[in-house]
Parts: structure tokens; sequence; C-alpha cells
């Protein structure tokens, strides 16, 4: 193994606080080397303050030892430099941070629709899937919590920090179908019903709307039919106007 | 066989910031020729990012990519002889088919350890090893790409380990090694010769001018405080602040030393005003 690599693992081991026994590196190193860690650092609590700005809202005090604890743990393996946010829910979910800070029951849903959002606005999905019924960039998650209000709340700015850190939120389940709009390429979001959820599985498997009526009334009250038939027209019609539906 | 008659005049750049794109279009042609790009930020992207990225392939201002995160410093696992990421290899080769860029360049750094992305530019210790790790890496790159590669002198703020070679050794090795060019970054220079303690001029007069394709001048900030240790670094490498006379004076020393296809003006942050940088820009022409 060349010298080189021995000093480069000694180098990550500092950098990511693994170690403090060194063979190659010397104290003066390692003093030289804060400058690289800090840098490191300054860039990452900026770019995912922005990019977590709800969550930031919630952690800011904490914020520094929030993030560098993440780095160390949860270190970025992609040359792309936003998806150091990637493992920022496992991280927000582990043991790591639950047993050492404390933090609003709903904060893993908040965190995970975070980095949706940022996932999607990046995503080149659009482009390796360009056949699809459905606009190809969302996502659809299930909240125990009602993150769309709890977002309100958090942004609102009459309510103080105090309020919002310490307020209880009573869980309410919120399914959500997160897309990017295709014509103005900003991330938005749609509140599913159990229903429509079951409509989009169909429709994502390519599915007419004439099969997906006999499917539905396959389970329905076959009585129903043309109510049935009526509801899904107005359903696609509106999934469409949202671009949700993009090649219907 | 590196030759420098082989490049073409770019004559004066910019750097493509997102916050900086507007104001470059708008500008149009003229006193900015060409634009460089930080490759990794165009790659596996869609969206905005990537419309706005078609936009600026459209206006045909040619495009030259100067990444941050090929790593050309990481040593390779033993039994491997090149330390490379197939992912980031595979989507530089394909933005590279749209853009035809004439040449690509990277630091003189490590940027990824095992599969580990550090987000900053870590030096390489200064040894006799290195040169032949690195000179192997760039030439695992320039086949790989078909291109050729410009090494660029980093700011440093550590030795690592005790060097075997002076920095400008250690930089005329590589060069001859790996038979590629330097990509002259003359705000480095400065930053490295104070906070380093040596001279600058003498600095640049040993380096293989001749292998100097492109120069990169930008600006810097004094006195960081580091919050870690609370040590005082002399000069912080930022391209964040206003170009300082001596720097200009740099280049302009270079400029009078050897040919140079291609300057860029580098600015990351603090876009501030437009017209400033305009301004430097016209200051940079002049020089030229």
């Amino acid at each position: 193994m060349s010298k080189l690599y021995q000093v480069q693992q000694e180098i990550l081991n500092y950098l990511l606080n693994r170690s403090t026994d060194f063979k190659l590196l010397n104290k003066d190193s390692c003093d030289e080397l804060d400058i690289y860690k800090s840098l490191i650092l300054n860039s990452a609590e900026k770019f995912l303050a922005s990019g977590f700005q709800h969550s930031y809202t919630l952690l800011k005090s904490k914020w520094r030892e929030i993030i560098k604890l993440y780095l160390e743990n949860f270190p970025s393996q992609s040359p792309i430099y936003f998806m150091i946010g990637k493992n920022f829910p496992e991280f927000i979910k582990s043991d790591l941070f639950q047993k050492k800070f404390s933090y609003p029951d709903f904060l893993g849903e908040l965190i995970e629709f975070e980095w949706t959002k940022i996932e999607l606005f990046n995503s080149d999905e659009d482009q390796k899937n360009k056949s699809s019924i459905l606009n190809p960039v969302y996502k659809i998650l299930k909240f125990n919590y009602p993150i769309t209000q709890i977002i309100a709340y958090l942004a609102d700015e009459d309510i103080s920090l105090e309020d919002k850190i310490t307020t209880e939120i009573e869980t309410d389940s919120e399914n959500l179908f997160v897309y990017r709009d295709t014509e103005s390429l900003q991330i938005k979001t749609f509140m599913l019903s159990d229903s429509v959820i079951e409509v989009l599985k169909y429709l994502e498997q390519g599915l007419s709307p004439e099969q997906i009526t006999d499917l539905l009334c396959n389970t329905e009250n076959s009585g129903q039919i043309s109510q049935i038939k009526q509801e899904l027209f107005y359903l696609l019609e509106n999934l469409k106007k949202l671009n949700i539906l993009i090649k219907y | 066989m590196f030759k420098k008659s082989h490049f073409k005049n770019y004559g004066l750049g910019l750097g493509l910031r997102k916050d900086l794109r507007k104001n470059i279009l708008e500008l149009g042609s003229g006193l900015i020729n060409w634009l460089e790009i930080v490759p990794e930020n165009y790659i596996y992207r869609g969206g905005i990012n990537q419309k706005n990225f078609q936009q600026v392939l459209s206006s045909k201002i040619p495009l030259i990519p100067h990444g941050v995160n090929l790593s050309i410093g990481t040593a390779p696992d033993e039994g491997h002889k090149v330390a490379y990421d197939k992912y980031l290899l595979e989507g530089l080769k394909d933005l590279f088919s749209q853009i035809k860029p004439p040449w690509f360049s990277d630091h003189i750094s490590c940027t990824r350890i095992n599969s580990i992305y550090l987000q900053d530019l870590i030096p390489v210790p200064r040894t006799f090893e290195a040169v032949e790790i690195i000179a192997n890496n760039i030439k695992f790159l320039q086949d790989y790409f078909q291109l050729p590669f410009l090494i660029e002198n980093p700011s440093y703020y550590s030795d690592l380990i005790e060097p075997e070679l002076n920095e400008v050794e250690f930089i005329n090795k590589i060069l001859k090694r790996s038979d590629c060019g330097l990509l002259l970054d003359v705000n480095n220079v400065f930053v490295n010769a104070v906070n380093h303690g040596y001279d600058a001029l003498r600095f640049i007069d040993s380096l293989d001018l001749e292998r100097v394709v492109q120069v990169h001048i930008a600006g810097h900030l004094e006195n960081y405080k580091c919050w870690i240790n609370n040590k005082v670094l002399g000069i912080l490498d930022t391209h964040g602040h206003p170009i300082r006379k001596e720097v200009y004076d740099l280049l302009a020393y270079v400029a009078s030393k050897t040919e140079i296809k291609a300057v860029l003006l580098e600015r990351d942050s603090n876009f501030g005003d437009f017209e400033a940088i305009v301004e430097e820009l016209r200051t940079i022409e002049l020089i030229l």
C-alpha cells in the first residue's frame, strides 16, 4: 500500500473525527487540517440551512453541532454537491441524532419532505423517461403529520420561534403528491386521498381511463358506474390542468 | 505530446455561476469570449438547472470545464493503478460530448478518499511517490476523455507531511511525467507565497512556463480566523473578493514571460454589482 494512501486514510479519519492516533500526520498537520474542516462545515451549514429551511428554523441553535455530527457519520459519496443532503433524513431518524438533540416528533417527516423537494428540483428523470403518461418527476409521500400545515405554521413570521419549537402538533395523516411542474419547473404538492392514489397507481401502470373505470367498478357497487366515470373524468382533467398528467 | 501551439487562443473568460448567468448572457460576446463551467454542476441534473444550461449552450459561447472532483491526487486502492469514480467520469463524458471543450482541468488536490467526497481541495503531500500517482491518474483521464488536461496549482494551508519536493519541483515533475498543461492560478501563487513565505516572482520564474495554457485570476480574504482552533490564516483563497493589485501584477508578469491561451476571472461568491466584475474584466483585458 502506498504511503500516500496511508496518509489519505489518516486525513479522512481526522476530518471525520474517527481517530486521533496517527502515524504519519503530526499535531501541526492536524491543526492545519482544521482550516479545511472549518471550510467544509461552513459550506455545508449554509447549503443545508437553505435546502432544509423549515427544519433549520427549529434546529438553528444547535445547527453547527448537528451538521458536524451529520457529516462525520454520513459523509457524501457523490461528486455532486447538493447530494450532501441525501442522507440527512436518515441521520435525523437515527439514534445518533435522536439521543443527543431534542426535536419535535414531526421533524423526521418534515426533513423527508424537504429533501424530496431538493431531489425532485434537480432530478433528470424527465430526460430518461420521456414516454410516461404521468409527470415523470414526482414522489408520493405518506405522512403521519399534516406537513403542509406545519410548514405554513413554521413560515408564519407572527409566531415566535419559542412557540414554533414548543407547540405540540397532533398527528393527522397526509398523503402528498410532490412533483416538478413541467412548465414552471418549480416543485408543487397535491394532496391525495386513498382513492386518488389508487388511480395514480393504475395510470402509472399505463392503464387507460376506461380500464381504470372497469377496475374501480369491479371493486365498488356496479350501480355507480356512471358516477365513477364522471368523477374519474373530473379527476383526470384536474390532474392534467396541474401538469401531473402530461400525456393524457 | 504536449505542444502549446496546438491550443487555440480563447482570450478572456468568466466563470459561469447561476447568479451571474443572466448578466453574462445580457453582456453578450465582446468582452467575454468564453465561459468556464464547474462540470460537476451540470451532470445528472434536470429542471431549471438543465434549462438554463441549454440556454447558455445555445448562445454558442465556448464552454471550458474546470472540475473540482476528479481528485487526481487520490491514491488508488491496493491492486489498482489509478483512482477514479466511474459514475463521475460517465457523467462528464456525456457532458463533454455536448459542449465539445478544447481541454479540461482540475486541481492538484485530493477531493475523494475511498468513496467519500470531502467537499474541499485537500492538498497532496509533495513526494516523489505522489508525482507518480498523480501522473498515472492524469494519463488515464486524458486517455478516457481523449482531451488535453491541465493541472491547476492550488492554494494550500498545510504540507501534511514533510515534503520531499518544493512546490515548483512538484508541479514541474507532474507536468513532465503526465505530459499535460498547466492552468496557472496567479491568485493561488500570491496566497501561497504570503502564507508560506516565498517569493511569488521567483516561483513563476521556476515554473515550466511553456506548459501554461490557461491562467486564473481571483480575489481573496485576508486574516481568516479558523473557528475550530482560533488560529488566524494570513490569506484564504475565496474567489469572492476584489482582485488585489499585486495579483494583477502577477498576471502581467506571466503574460510578459509566456503566451497565455485563455485567462479566466474566477468569482464564486459576493457577486454584488456586476459592473464591478465587468471593471475587473476590463482591467485584465488591458493587461493582456
